[in-house]
């Protein structure tokens, strides 16, 4: 009878973190016009102290194709190795002079030898020095509950113990700062949403279009 | 015209030797275009009554290959053929072929990084009216930057050359070459991307050298002039071509919409204006719509 008794104890002890470890923060983002807002970055630290990073994140890809970053704005946690295939037939000289990581692969065909690892949080801000309109971004993200939208606007993160966070959004194009975002919420399972609306700036590239001066972009 | 290739060759295979340039690490580029012009002094006169104004039709593609030695440097090659006829004067109407060589060197990582280029451009047009026929050769060389996503300017230093294949005298002991040319300039563009797909640009140059004005015979023109022929093209028996040596500014602006990443939409306007000893003075002005598509 005791016996069991523990046994039964145990259990529910055992399942009750199993059941608090499956919440998923779905957030959704929208512009002030109400549109949704793809590529926007979503990131959930705890109050009480930062979330375990995986000890070897896996190897992320950031595709040259057509001349352009796939996809253009990347997520990952501080440590995460990222290679930068290049599908294209000409060669690509990929860079970045952002303070979380500085870096040049110059021009190369396929894939380079090693990766890239990006081992301080913040956005990396990626170009071509040869095709100078290619723009790419990296969210390097101290915390491993983060995600970027999806064209609906709608991010979703999943298994996220259940407790406080503070939750912040970032785009490419976010007018002000990142931290003017930030909110807290208590996480609960089995889902917890919140809505962000942000004013974006217009969007600034350098135009790969032709124009009337012949000879090309080169 | 081969003396010309001849120089352009030995331009790009010079480049070539000297940043050790790898045949397979390149690109294609091809690029067409068309469009319509209006030019309101086709025959660069100074009296209104000899001005003659006209719209044409025009159109070209450009192939070329650019070879990336490095990640700062380019040497490209484009061979452009082009076309155009006129509304009124068909004696204009014109076939064209060219090739340019092109190396440009970034002087830093970045796209706000500072660039050299020089260019040497041959090519040669056949007119309908054979007494413009000829070859050309411009040698350019220029200084560049983008300061930002929006905002790139440059400047630069030209020399361009006109061989006419006709030279068949009018006056005795005065050359019939109107259009054996020659000139120097100095020029200066920006380029100002309004959003990503709106751009207005803007241009000016100052050309010394020859130029060639159409007119009815008066003094001032036939002192200053260094050639006289006829100039058929514009069916006025009473019109001649004089060569003259001038000094012509000029400023365009022009705005491209891109509809997407391949193609752009432009209008353009252009001012000219030449002076020439003897009081000799000429403006123009010309408009265009081009549609441009590059694959």
């Amino acid at each position: 009878m005791i016996a069991r008794a523990l046994a039964a104890a145990l259990g529910f002890a055992v399942a009750l973190p199993a059941c608090a470890q499956n919440a998923r923060i779905v957030a959704s983002v929208r512009d002030v016009q109400g549109r949704p807002v793809a590529d926007a970055v979503i990131v959930a630290v705890p109050v009480d102290g930062p979330a375990r990073l995986p000890a070897k994140p896996g190897e992320v890809q950031i595709v040259q194709v057509d001349r352009e970053f796939v996809p253009k704005v990347t997520v990952v946690v501080t440590g995460t190795p990222v290679a930068f295939p290049n599908r294209d037939e000409v060669r690509h000289h990929v860079y970045s002079f952002s303070t979380p990581k500085r870096f040049e692969l110059p021009l190369y065909h396929g894939v380079p030898p090693q990766p890239v690892v990006f081992d301080k949080p913040g956005v990396v801000v990626l170009g071509c020095n040869i095709h100078d309109w290619m723009v790419a971004y990296v969210y390097v993200s101290e915390s491993p509950h983060a995600a970027k939208t999806r064209s609906d606007g709608i991010a979703e993160i999943d298994d996220v113990p259940a407790r406080s966070y503070v939750v912040r959004a970032w785009h490419p194009q976010l007018e002000g700062d990142e931290s003017s975002t930030r909110r807290t919420i208590e996480v609960r399972s089995p889902r917890s949403e919140l809505t962000f609306e942000l004013a974006l700036k217009p969007e600034v590239r350098v135009r790969r279009a032709p124009t009337v001066q012949r000879g090309g972009s080169y | 015209m081969k003396r010309t290739i001849r120089s352009v060759a030995r331009f790009a295979v010079a480049v070539a030797a000297v940043i050790g340039v790898d045949a397979a690490a390149g690109a294609w580029t091809v690029t067409v275009d068309a469009g319509a012009v209006y030019d309101d002094n086709l025959t660069r006169a100074a009296a209104r009554s000899d001005r003659r104004d006209d719209r044409a039709l025009a159109g070209g593609i450009g192939v070329g290959y650019a070879w990336l030695p490095t990640g700062y440097d380019s040497l490209a090659l484009v061979v452009d053929a082009r076309g155009g006829a006129y509304d009124r004067y068909p004696g204009l109407d014109f076939a064209s072929i060219g090739a340019t060589v092109r190396y440009r060197r970034k002087l830093a990582l970045g796209i706000d990084a500072p660039w050299v280029a020089v260019s040497a451009t041959a090519g040669y047009t056949d007119y309908r009216d054979d007494v413009r026929d000829g070859s050309t050769l411009r040698l350019h060389a220029a200084l560049g930057r983008r300061f930002d996503e929006t905002l790139a300017v440059n400047v630069g230093i030209g020399h361009d050359r006109r061989h006419a294949r006709s030279d068949v005298p009018l006056v005795p002991g005065v050359s019939g070459a109107i259009f054996e040319l020659a000139g120097s300039s100095l020029d200066a563009s920006v380029e100002y991307a309004l959003d990503p797909r709106w751009q207005a640009s803007g241009r000016t140059s100052a050309r010394r050298g020859d130029v060639e004005s159409t007119s009815r015979r008066n003094r001032a023109v036939f002192v200053a002039s260094t050639a006289i022929a006829d100039d058929p093209a514009f069916r006025d028996p009473e019109l001649f071509g004089y060569r003259l040596r001038g000094t012509t500014l000029s400023a365009a602006v022009s705005l491209s919409y891109a509809p997407h990443d391949r193609a752009s939409l432009n209008v353009g306007y252009l001012h000219e204006s030449t002076r020439a000893s003897e009081g000799i003075r000429y403006r123009s002005r010309a408009v265009e719509a081009t549609v441009v598509y590059g694959f």
